[in-house]
């Protein structure tokens, strides 16, 4: 199998005078983990919000590979990033939607499934039999991952009333529940103490291990970079300043004057 | 007491057409934050369907059941389109826009949509015969008989049907989990792969199916209808929804059989003239004390 998932080609993103992203190129593969960091406004979320379609960029590809065919991500915009080119992404703050249950959440991200199986509703009103088969694989899916993140006793209960950690944790799985070829995770350890920081380590690199999927992060908390990433993109005012593996990232040279500025 | 009864009875029925129309509001409230000001004239142009349908269908001789039922669809189905083509048109191509812009849009669709039925249909009022008649009498040795008519049984009972249809719906299908969803976050709704786009847009035809209905339940029973109609029960309509608590299905429903209880039973009681003034006064008091309506929920911002 190709290993290669993702290759962004001489990605620029442009608002009026300001370049947000510089001429960046960079690569993640299947089954890992690519982190990517830098200094606060350094273009992180903006990279995202191109690959997700929120952004057109004014120059370069992005290009995915899904299953033995390339796909420019460019063409994809709203809901076929998730639906057809199969790309994920999480946001910096919570965004579940806290009036649902918990087993709602991850039932809505099967909606697509769900919704032909239903013949648009129809059958589900009705209650037929097509229709609850294919449910019934639905909340197996959710159950599956409430388990692995360990919620399954509190699916019926609101996703609001969850401890901040476990919401994080829930909306990562949400995610899955598309079946992402790729899942951009922004800042995914935001305001979670060490013990859940850990626990989320592990939630990621069991999804790395065992789904056929690469992960792009984007992170402050330093151990978790350095803990689980593969690969890490350093970026600075757009441009990428180092690429290598986390031990090489910490002796680096640039990166170090990045963050900490050079001695006059 | 048997009066009380009556007003009760006749209450309730007027209350599930206006419950049948706040749906509407509450959903396209909830889902786009917007209030639907042409919904009332949806409401409208589903009677004229109605009546037209009813009037051709009665020319061919088929038995009346057969008729209502196949009226019933095709003014549902026509209404829909109707609905589905004035989201198209008009809220659309304003979507991400500042929020004054589709209430505008919304208020400019009512009027054209109210044109377009006075030049297409003419200005006059419409009758239409009492097809449905006859009903059940109680209480007969009193002064006061208490009538139920069959065309009231039809339309609680439809109205109660429609409802609970509804509410699994919304509650139980992946249609109504995406509605909820659209609801809560369209950004990460669309993020998960839900064509948010198509979710508002079978809103509007739900919706204006229900609208529609109840549309078809006024032409029978009350067998006159004019091109204006749909104003003064869009905004009564309207008034239940906030009144429930706009955003709230139950609230809606909830809320049209109060305004439908308040209106009879002030008229009943005492003075007709003043059925509207009773309503909206209603509606001002219970927000005075209740600001998000009797189910609403309040919207807390975080700080």
């Amino acid at each position: 199998m190709n290993k290669s998932l993702l290759k962004v080609d001489n990605l620029t993103m442009k608002f009026g005078g300001l370049t947000a992203i510089d001429n960046l190129s960079f690569s993640a593969n299947n089954n890992e983990i690519t982190s990517i960091i830098g200094p606060n406004g350094a273009g992180k979320t903006t990279v995202f919000n191109c690959l997700t379609g929120f952004y057109k960029p004014t120059d370069g590809e992005m290009l995915l590979s899904k299953d033995n065919e390339t796909i420019a991500l460019k063409k994809f915009t709203d809901f076929k990033i998730a639906q057809k080119a199969k790309v994920a992404r999480t946001f910096q703050n919570i965004r579940l939607f806290p009036a649902m249950s918990v087993l709602e959440n991850l039932l809505v991200a099967q909606h697509n499934e769900l919704m032909i199986a239903s013949g648009f509703s129809i059958f589900g009103i009705l209650n037929l039999k097509r229709y609850k088969d294919k449910e019934r694989e639905a909340v197996e899916k959710a159950k599956y991952w409430l388990d692995i993140i360990g919620l399954t006793n509190r699916a019926d209960d609101n996703a609001g009333d969850l401890p901040y950690g476990d919401q994080r944790k829930l909306e990562i799985v949400r995610a899955m529940c598309i079946e992402p070829k790729l899942l951009c995770l922004d800042e995914p350890a935001a305001g979670l103490n060490p013990k859940e920081s850990s626990e989320l380590n592990k939630l990621l690199e069991f999804i790395k291990n065992d789904k056929k999927t690469g992960i792009l992060l984007i992170e402050h908390d330093m151990s978790v970079v350095m803990g689980i990433s593969d690969h890490v993109v350093v970026l600075n005012y757009g441009k990428k300043i180092f690429q290598g593996t986390p031990y090489e990232t910490r002796k680096s040279k640039e990166v170090i004057e990045a963050y900490l500025g050079v001695d006059e | 007491m048997e009066y009380f009864i009556q007003q009760l009875i006749n209450g309730i029925t007027l209350g599930s057409i206006y419950g049948l129309i706040a749906i509407g509001y509450t959903m396209v409230y909830g889902i786009i934050g917007m209030i639907n000001f042409a919904h009332g004239d949806i409401f409208m142009i589903g009677a004229f369907i109605a009546l037209i349908a009813l009037i051709l269908f009665g020319l061919t001789g088929i038995a009346l059941p057969i008729v209502l039922f196949l009226v019933l669809l095709i003014t549902m189905l026509f209404t829909a389109c109707y609905g589905w083509s004035v989201e198209k048109l008009a809220y659309k191509p304003l979507r991400g826009s500042f929020r004054l812009a589709p209430l505008i849009s919304a208020l400019g669709m009512s009027i054209v949509l109210q044109n377009y039925v006075q030049v297409s249909q003419g200005a006059r009022v419409k009758p239409l015969q009492p097809l449905i008649t006859g009903g059940l009498e109680f209480f007969k040795d009193s002064e006061f008989i208490v009538t139920v008519s069959f065309l009231q049984i039809f339309i609680v009972i439809l109205t109660i049907i429609l409802m609970s249809m509804f509410t699994i719906l919304i509650t139980k299908t992946d249609l109504g989990r995406a509605q909820r969803a659209c609801e809560q976050d369209r950004t990460m709704t669309s993020l998960l792969g839900i064509n948010v786009d198509r979710t508002i847009s079978i809103t509007f035809i739900l919706g204006s199916s229900l609208a529609s209905v109840a549309g078809m339940m006024f032409v029978l029973y009350y067998g006159v209808i004019d091109f204006y109609i749909g104003f003064l029960a869009g905004v009564k309509a309207f008034t239940a929804a906030v009144l429930g608590g706009i955003g709230s299905l139950p609230g809606a429903m909830l809320g049209g059989l109060l305004i439908g209880l308040i209106e009879t039973m002030w008229s009943g009681y005492i003075s007709i003239e003043y059925k509207d003034v009773a309503a909206f006064s209603v509606l001002i008091i219970t927000l005075i004390f209740f600001p998000t309506g009797f189910l609403g929920k309040p919207d807390i911002e975080k700080v």
